[in-house]
Order: C-alpha cells, then structure tokens, then sequence
C-alpha cells in the first residue's frame, strides 16, 4: 500500500443512465448498498434505478460534504440549510433517496425540513402549502377533531 | 410544480410518520392529523402515547387501541393491578411499555382517564356513532375540570 495509489472508487449510475464516480470514503455513507462496493466487486457500476441523476448528484454533494473532516461545524450546518432549500418536489425525491439508500442524517435533515413547514400552522394554511384538497366533510372533521382530541389528549390534561 | 398534492403522492407513510414525530408538540401533530384524511390515519400510526383508566375489561380494551394505534409504546393506565397486563403489552408491542400507577402518576394523569365504556367504543371502531356521544360526554366533563 503506497499513499499514492488511487483512492477507491465506486460507480453509480442514475435512473436515467448518467454515471456518477464517488469515492468509496463519500458512498460508505449510502447504508442500504455498502455491501455491493464493500464485497470488492471492482469497477462494476451500481444501478440506482429508482433515483434521477439530477437527484443523485445532490445527494452525492451532500455526502461529499459530511464525509470531509476538514469542514467546521457551523460550515456544515449552512451547506444542510441552503441544501433543503429546494422546491416541494425536489425536497420530496431527495427524502425518497435518502430514504432508499438509508442515508440517516440526510433523511433527518429532510424530515425535520418538512416538519418546520407544518409547525405553527393551521389545517387551513397546511393544506395550502401542499396543496392538499380537504378530503373531510364538515361532518367527518368533527369526528376527527374528536379523535384527535383522544389522540393529543396530553395537551388538554395540562390545561 | 403548482397545483398538485406533491407530499401525498410523493411520500410513504414510514416517512410521513418520521415527520409527525419530528412536529415536537402535540399542538402541531393536531392541526397536521386534521389536514386530510391520510394525515389522521398517520396521526394514529405515530401515537406512542396512550393514557387510559383501568377497568375490569381492561386487557381487551388494550389490544383493541394497539390494533388502532400500532405504534403507541406506552400505555399509562391509572390503578393496580396490572401485572398481567404489562406482561401482554410488553410480547405484543416489544419495546418499552410504561404503566403509571394510581398515586404514582404525572401531573393530570388522574383527570384524563376516559370512563370503561367510552373507552370499550373508542376500540371498537364499527361502533363510531357510541364512541362519539361517549368521548363528547368526556371532553365535556375533561372540560368541567
């Protein structure tokens, strides 16, 4: 083993056949497929067919930027703030992805990103946001405030 | 990419119910549970937390909320005994199941338990009309406190 010999390197392909070239270092991160690249299969290409390459490559920049010791911490949490800064659809394939190849801190940080878009909202204002047509009759919301009133009951023991 | 409902056709529950859990506060988990249907049937799967009072049918009435809220682990229930109970939710659910004894319970426990039979219709869920009057009946005495 000389220090110069070529880093390890893993080929994944999208989707839509574009191939993406990750350092093993940056895909070890990628929980649910280590075992295909760790069992030494050498430069045989991993098919991601469920994954888009436009949705790859951000996942891959996540990654990259997780698996660099060198960047600080407060760094790191501006990069996971600007990379959740993506329209609904993106966000959602993103999540996917993460969810797929079991990415747990990225599906943390998307998850959580969905959440603070629902907090401090009404039914109302959610439904907007998503466009989620209220599927309730005004009766069928009455019943579910009631079960969800059991559900939360908590929040009404305090009072 | 206006106009269409992206969350629901885009995400499974196992990741709709991550996000519930990430909401921090109950108050936020209402208003998501009352957005759509899917969204309350969610609610139900993230429930972890169910208090309830015991009765003689009280077994029963366990395993019919664990059918309901799959996820609930654990389950405050407000009297002895209960050992035998414990015992049950502990194979069904596999994880941590926390039973709160009368006079050992937190805060409010003792105010928020639901009467037998209107908890004996909360597990039955055909039996929706019966439940309805009944929980109404104990919200409105929930608010009296």
């Amino acid at each position: 083993m000389s220090s110069t010999e070529a880093k390890k390197m893993v080929v994944l392909k999208s989707f839509d056949g574009v191939t993406f070239e990750v350092e093993e270092s940056v895909a070890v991160q990628f929980e649910s497929i280590r075992h295909m690249f760790e069992d030494n299969l050498a430069g045989s290409v991993i098919p991601l067919s469920n994954i888009k390459s436009e949705i790859l490559s951000k996942v891959i920049d996540y990654c990259k930027r997780h698996a660099d010791d060198t960047t600080d911490e407060e760094d790191l949490k501006a990069f996971d703030a600007d990379f959740v800064k993506v329209e609904h659809g993106t966000l959602f394939d993103i999540i996917r992805a993460a969810n797929y190849l079991n990415i747990k801190s990225l599906l943390d940080l998307t998850c959580q990103t969905v959440a603070d878009m629902i907090k401090g909202k009404t039914p109302a204002e959610i439904r907007e946001l998503f466009n989620i047509s209220d599927e309730f009759t005004p009766e069928e919301e009455e019943e579910a405030s009631i079960i969800t009133r059991f559900i939360y009951m908590d929040r009404y023991a305090d009072c | 990419m206006r106009g269409f409902d992206l969350i629901n056709v885009m995400l499974p529950d196992e990741i709709m119910v991550e996000i519930f859990r990430s909401l921090e506060s109950n108050e936020n988990r209402e208003a998501a549970s009352l957005v759509c249907k899917r969204w309350l049937h969610l609610a139900r799967l993230s429930c972890e937390t169910i208090h309830i009072g015991f009765s003689t049918s009280t077994d029963a009435l366990v395993e019919l909320l664990i059918d309901r809220f799959v996820n609930v682990r654990d389950v405050f229930i407000d009297e002895s005994p209960f050992t035998s109970l414990a015992l049950k939710m502990l194979r069904i659910q596999g994880g941590a199941v926390l039973l709160n004894l009368y006079g050992n319970s937190i805060d409010g426990m003792t105010k928020c338990c639901l009467s037998d039979s209107g908890l004996a219709a909360v597990g039955d869920g055909s039996n929706y009309a019966y439940w309805k009057v009944r929980t109404r009946a104990f919200l409105k005495a929930l608010d009296g406190i």
